[in-house]
C-alpha cells in the first residue's frame, strides 16, 4: 500500500486556525446569565485557567512531533487500550462537530431564515465542509489564513461603527458577582472554547516541525482569547446585561442595533455570514480529527475515505442532540463536566505515560529521539 | 466518460440549490409595515392592532411613499398580527416598523413587558423601534392622523423623536432594546414619549406631549413638556433647547437656547439617610431678551447667570418632588446609579427603595455659562 504523503501546514497558517477555532463558535454566544456584566473577566480568568492544559497540549506536540494525538495512542498504549482512547476520542470529536454545526443552524434558522428547514442549512454548510475537509489539511491552513483576518477586522469594524452608542457604564457594577460564580463561569470558557483545541491535537501532526508548539498555542490563545473580549465588551456595551443575557446570540443583536450615520445599518446579514466563515474552520477540523479516529481505529490507511461517512453521522448527531434551542444552551452548563474526561484526563494521561516513556527511550538510546 | 456524465449531473443538481433562497420573499409578496399602533376592545379583551403600511401600488415619484392602514384584532399581538393576513393579501412584514404606539389604557393597567413581548422575541422586527404611548383615546387615532413632512406618519414621528433631543428637549427617545433594558435594569423606571392630537391648519395632527411616567411597567402618570425638560437635565440627555427664565417678575423674557450640557449625579448615604447631588453645568447662548432695548454689559449678565441657575435649580427640585409624591417612580435611576457605583449599599437599599427614593434628600448645584448674546449686545 502507497504511504500518504505527510500533509504540513506553515506556523502562521496553523496559528489562523486555531484562532478561527477559538472564537468560531464561542463569538455567537458569549453573555452568560449568571454573572452578567462581569462575563469579561470569566473569559480572563478562563484563559488563566487553560494556561496549564495549553502547555500540555503543546507539551504533547513537543514531545511526539509530527504525530497527531492517534498515533501517540497507539505508540503509547497498545493496541486495545489504544484503540479504546482512540474511540473516546473520535466520539468527542464527532460529538463537537455535531454540536457545532446545530450550533449555527439554529443560529440561521432563528436569526435570518425561519422557514427553511434545519436540515437544509446543515447539508449546505456540510457540503462545503466536506469538500475542505476532503481537500485536506493545507487547504484548511490556507483557507484560516484568508479569512481569519477578514473575520477579525470585520468584528472589529462592527465596534468602530458602534462607537457612538457603546454605554462604558454598562460594564458596571465591577465584580458584582462573588468569585465564586465569576470562577464557575471562568470554567465554561475554560472548557469552551479554550480546551476545546484538544481537537487540534489530532492533527497537529501536520504542523511544522521547526515551530515551536508552546509559541503557537500561547501565542494562538492570547489572540482568540483577545478577538472574544473585544465581541463580549462590545456586546455588554452595547446591548446591556438585560438585553444580552435574554438574548440566544447577542452578537447578532448587538451588531443590528449597530447604525452608523444613518446609511450604514442593518449589517447584521453580513455578521452572520463573518461568523459562519470562522465557524466552518471549527467544524472541518473536528469533522478531520473524528474521520482520522476512525481511520486509525478501523485501520484505514486513507482517512479522507472517512469524511463522508463521518459528516453524514455528523449531520444526524446534529438533528437528535436537541428537540430544541433552550436545551442546546442548556447543554452548555453540563458541557463543561462533560468535557473533562476528553479535555484533561484523556491529555494528561497521554503526557504522563509519554514523558515516562521517551524518558526511558532516551535513557536507553539517545540517538533515537532527536 | 462517467467523470464527464457524473460531473454534468452535480452541475443539474446544483441548479436546484441555487435557484433561490428557501426563505426567497420579493418586494412585490411583501406589505412593509411602518407603524403600529396598539389598541384593546374595553369589553371584550381583545387586541386591535392597527398597521401603517407604505403603499406601493401608486407610484412614489413625484409624491413620495403613500401609506394606507390596515387593522386586525387577536386574543394576542401575535394572532392579531396574523389576522390581518385574512384582509389583505400579502403578510405584513415588520423589517421596516419604526414604530409602536400604546394607547393609554393598556399602558395603565397592563405590564409593558407582557404587550411588547411579541416585538422583542421575533427576529423580524428591530431592537430599535421606538415605543410612544399615546394620550388620545386610542393609539389609533395617532397613527391615523396626518403628517405635516411626510405622508407616512411613522416616518413623521421617527424624525420628530430623533430630533427632538437637540432643538426642543422634551422628550426621552427610547428603543426597543433600551426599553428592555430599563426594564429588567436595578433600581429605574421607564419612561417614554406620549403623544397626542393637536389641530393644526384644520387637521387633526400628533404632537409630542411630554414623558409618560411608568412605574413596575405600568403607566402611572405623564410628566408636561417643560417638566420633561428637566427631567432630561437630571438624566444628562439634553442637548439642545429653550430654557426661559424671567429676569425680573413671573413671566419669563429670556430665552435661553442651550448649546451643550452636562449633568453629574452622585450621592451620599450617612445615617441611615441618603443625599443625591445633581450637579449641572450648561452653556447657552442668550437667544431672546423681551425688553426695551438696552445694550447688556458684564455686570448684567452674571446676574442673569444667577437668576438663571436659581431657575434651573428650582425647576429641577420640582420634577424631582412631583416623581418622589404623585408617581413615586424613580425614573431618573437614583438607585441604577447607586447600584452602578456600590452594589454593597444598594442591596441594602434595594428592598426598600420605593421608600428611600420618596424621602431621599437632594442637592442641586446648576452652573450655567452664557456663552453669547447672539448678534445683538
Amino acid at each position: 500500500m502507497l504511504k500518504m504523503p505527510k500533509e504540513a501546514i506553515s506556523p502562521s497558517q496553523a496559528f489562523c486556525l486555531l484562532v478561527l477555532f477559538l472564537f468560531g463558535s464561542s463569538a455567537l454566544f458569549n453573555i452568560n446569565d449568571e454573572v452578567g456584566q462581569d462575563s469579561w473577566i470569566s473569559l480572563l480568568l478562563g484563559l488563566v485557567f487553560a494556561l496549564p492544559i495549553i502547555l500540555l497540549y503543546s507539551r504533547l506536540i513537543k514531545l511526539f512531533p509530527g504525530k497527531d494525538l492517534f498515533e501517540i495512542m497507539k505508540i503509547l498504549f497498545g493496541k486495545i487500550a489504544g484503540r479504546a482512547l482512540i474511540a473516546l476520542m473520535s466520539w468527542y470529536a464527532l460529538h463537537l462537530s455535531a454540536l457545532v454545526l446545530r450550533n449555527f443552524s439554529e443560529f440561521i434558522k432563528i436569526t435570518v431564515m425561519f422557514e427553511t428547514p434545519q436540515l437544509a442549512i446543515m447539508i449546505v454548510m456540510l457540503l462545503a465542509i466536506v469538500y475542505m475537509a476532503k481537500s485536506g489539511i493545507e487547504t484548511m491552513g490556507r483557507w484560516s489564513l484568508i479569512i481569519m483576518p477578514i473575520v477579525s477586522s470585520v468584528i472589529l469594524l462592527t465596534v468602530v461603527l458602534s462607537i457612538n452608542k457603546l454605554d462604558i457604564n454598562n460594564i458596571r457594577p465591577f465584580m458584582e458577582h462573588s468569585f465564586g460564580a465569576i470562577a464557575s463561569n471562568a470554567f465554561r470558557f475554560f472548557s469552551f472554547p479554550f480546551a476545546e483545541t484538544v481537537i487540534l491535537l489530532c492533527i497537529a501532526g501536520s504542523f511544522k516541525r521547526k515551530e515551536s508548539p508552546y509559541k503557537l498555542y500561547m501565542y494562538s490563545s492570547f489572540c482568540g482569547a483577545a478577538v472574544l473580549l473585544i465581541v463580549i465588551l462590545r456586546n455588554i456595551l452595547l446591548l446591556n446585561t438585560s438585553m444580552g443575557m435574554a438574548d440566544f446570540f447577542p452578537s447578532f443583536t448587538a451588531v443590528s442595533v449597530v447604525e452608523a450615520g444613518g446609511f450604514l445599518a442593518r449589517v447584521e446579514g453580513s455578521i452572520a455570514t463573518n461568523l459562519i466563515l470562522a465557524g466552518i474552520v471549527k467544524i472541518t477540523a473536528c469533522l478531520v480529527a473524528a474521520a482520522k479516529g476512525t481511520a486509525s481505529l478501523f485501520g484505514i490507511q486513507n482517512y479522507k475515505s472517512m469524511i463522508f461517512p463521518i459528516a453524514v453521522l455528523s449531520i444526524a448527531l446534529s438533528l437528535m442532540i436537541f428537540r430544541n434551542t433552550i436545551q442546546m444552551v442548556d447543554f452548555l452548563d453540563i458541557y463543561p463536566f462533560y468535557a473533562i474526561p476528553f479535555q484533561i484526563i484523556i491529555p494528561l494521561l497521554i503526557w504522563l505515560v509519554g514523558e515516562i516513556k521517551v524518558h526511558r527511550m532516551r535513557a536507553k538510546d539517545s540517538k533515537e529521539i532527536p | 466518460m462517467t467523470k464527464k456524465i457524473a460531473s454534468s449531473l452535480l452541475i443539474l443538481l446544483l441548479l436546484i440549490p441555487l435557484s433561490g433562497c428557501w426563505d426567497y420573499r420579493g418586494l412585490d409578496e411583501l406589505t412593509i409595515v411602518t407603524g403600529v399602533a396598539i389598541d384593546k376592545k374595553p369589553e371584550e379583551d381583545i387586541y386591535q392592532l392597527t398597521y401603517e403600511i407604505v403603499d406601493l401600488i401608486e407610484p412614489i415619484k413625484e409624491k413620495g411613499p403613500n401609506r394606507k392602514l390596515i387593522e386586525s384584532e387577536g386574543k394576542t399581538i401575535f394572532e392579531a398580527v396574523r389576522n390581518a393576513k385574512r384582509r389583505v393579501s400579502n403578510k405584513l412584514y415588520f423589517g421596516h416598523s419604526e414604530l409602536i404606539i400604546i394607547c393609554e389604557e393598556i399602558a395603565r393597567n397592563e405590564d409593558l413587558n407582557v404587550v411588547l413581548d411579541f416585538f422583542i422575541r421575533d427576529s423580524e422586527c428591530r431592537e430599535t423601534i421606538n415605543v410612544v404611548v399615546s394620550q388620545e383615546k386610542t393609539a389609533r387615532d395617532i397613527i391615523a392622523s396626518e403628517g405635516i413632512g411626510h405622508t407616512v406618519i411613522s416616518n413623521e414621528i421617527l424624525e420628530i423623536l430623533e430630533d427632538d433631543k437637540k432643538i426642543t428637549s422634551s422628550i426621552l427617545s427610547v428603543e426597543l432594546y433600551r426599553l428592555f433594558n430599563i426594564m429588567g435594569a436595578e433600581g429605574k423606571e421607564l419612561a417614554l414619549p406620549a403623544f397626542h392630537i393637536v389641530q393644526n391648519d384644520g387637521k387633526p395632527t400628533a404632537e409630542t406631549n411630554g414623558t409618560a411616567v411608568f412605574k413596575d411597567n405600568k403607566l402611572v402618570g405623564f410628566l408636561s413638556p417643560e417638566e420633561s425638560k428637566y427631567f432630561l437635565f437630571i438624566v444628562n440627555e439634553i442637548e439642545g433647547g429653550i430654557f426661559t427664565v424671567a429676569s425680573s417678575g413671573q413671566r419669563p423674557d429670556i430665552s435661553f437656547e442651550i448649546y451643550n450640557n452636562d449633568t453629574n449625579l452622585s450621592f451620599e448615604y450617612k445615617d441611615e439617610k441618603l443625599k443625591i447631588k445633581i450637579k449641572t453645568t450648561t452653556v447657552v447662548f442668550l437667544g431672546e431678551f423681551m425688553r426695551q432695548f438696552a445694550p447688556l454689559d458684564e455686570k448684567e449678565l452674571n446676574a442673569l447667570e444667577e437668576t438663571a441657575e436659581k431657575e434651573l435649580e428650582d425647576k429641577i427640585r420640582n420634577v424631582v418632588k412631583k416623581l418622589q409624591t404623585e408617581f413615586g417612580s424613580d425614573i431618573f435611576g437614583f438607585g441604577n446609579m447607586i447600584y452602578k457605583k456600590d452594589f454593597r449599599l444598594w442591596r441594602q437599599l434595594k428592598d426598600n427603595w420605593d421608600e428611600h427614593f420618596k424621602s431621599l434628600d437632594l442637592e442641586v448645584e446648576a452652573d450655567i455659562r452664557i456663552m453669547n448674546t447672539a448678534t445683538i449686545k
